[in-house]
């Protein structure tokens, strides 16, 4: 296996990481998703190595919304890697039949170049055997955290929750010039319409949209319902 | 039935030829060389009756790949009518 610089071992995160699923599972994990129950962050185990004894684990931390756009293959596995926030990157060393709650991590000083994902390996619905849940996942954090474009999620995700969502749209002399939904830097939507026809809105989103309103010069608020299965 | 103890076979050799690539492609370079070794580099078309094993139903969005439990005394070697080589002499994939 690739000889590592090790900067420190860390003791806290693994007894309290919660196994949500596996992004990518072929005859075993390949990717799998945790969750830190103190604190809500993600974290992958990106399996990258191996001898006859050990399977290396590189585990990083993600944010929701990197996760999101890696499900809607809008970001490739690189990309996903390098969205990790804190920039810590850990390895584990996991001995056959020893669990992963029997290790620490090893906190590394650099990322050997041999553990980066190749730029063109992208998210397969087929390879992940708990799609529902982490998808689950991502909507609860990303609320949590609120820094989403909930008007996205409600749309993509049909999820049965209600909250407040803002729509990123420049108004020319009380006309819509130009409206979008953005998730990341991908288009969902656009339209050109006068202010005064909120039905847009309302009839293409009919069952979610419970208020539309004016919120400042470059947005619109819409009060979401609950969109029930 | 664990599909674990199962052996996993594909519908036809082009979906199997697909799924190695695909596996193979998104691998890290140094996992790529452990593909190799664990999985090897041909692929061996057989013939199986119902009289040899219990099958799954082929998944359409998996490749369609599906899992085989052979019967006790069954061999499958001895039905392999061919194979085929998926690199060719340069390491590349054939077409």
């Amino acid at each position: 296996m690739e000889n590592l610089s090790i900067k420190q071992t860390t003791t806290k995160i693994i007894p309290n990481l919660i196994r949500i699923g596996d992004l990518v599972n072929f005859e075993g994990p390949l990717l799998s998703l945790f969750k830190d129950a103190r604190n809500g962050h993600l974290y992958l185990f990106d399996w990258v190595d191996r001898d006859a004894k050990f399977n290396r684990w590189l585990v990083y931390r993600v944010t929701p919304q990197a996760l999101q756009y890696f499900i809607g293959n809008n970001i490739s596995h690189f990309e996903l890697l390098n969205s990790n926030p804190d920039k810590n990157f850990y390895i584990t060393d996991i001995e056959n039949k020893y669990r992963i709650s029997d290790y620490d991590l090893l906190l590394l000083n650099d990322l050997p170049s041999a553990y980066l994902p190749n730029k063109d390996s992208f998210f397969t619905r087929a390879d992940c055997t708990s799609f529902e849940k982490i998808q689950a996942i991502i909507i609860r954090e990303l609320i949590t955290q609120k820094q989403y474009n909930a008007y996205v999620i409600a749309e993509k995700f049909e999820s049965s929750f209600s909250f407040t969502a803002v729509r990123k749209t420049k108004f020319v002399n009380n006309t819509i010039a130009d409206s979008r939904f953005y998730l990341g830097s991908k288009i969902y939507n656009q339209v050109g319409k006068t202010i005064n026809e909120k039905s847009t809105f309302v009839n293409r989103y009919n069952k979610n949209v419970k208020k539309v309103s004016n919120a400042g010069s470059l947005n619109i608020k819409l009060n979401l319902i609950k969109k029930h299965a | 039935m664990c599909k674990g103890y199962g052996l996993s076979l594909f519908d036809s050799l082009s979906n199997a030829l697909l799924k190695y690539k695909t596996e193979f492609t998104r691998r890290r370079k140094l996992l790529q060389i452990q593909f190799i070794e664990d999985k090897g580099e041909s692929i061996a078309t057989v013939q199986v009756a119902y009289s040899d094993g219990v099958a799954s139903e082929p998944e359409p969005r998996n490749y369609g790949h599906f899992t085989f439990y052979e019967y006790e005394n069954i061999n499958l070697k001895d039905k392999v009518s061919s194979f085929f080589n998926i690199f060719d002499t340069d390491g590349k994939f054939v077409n």
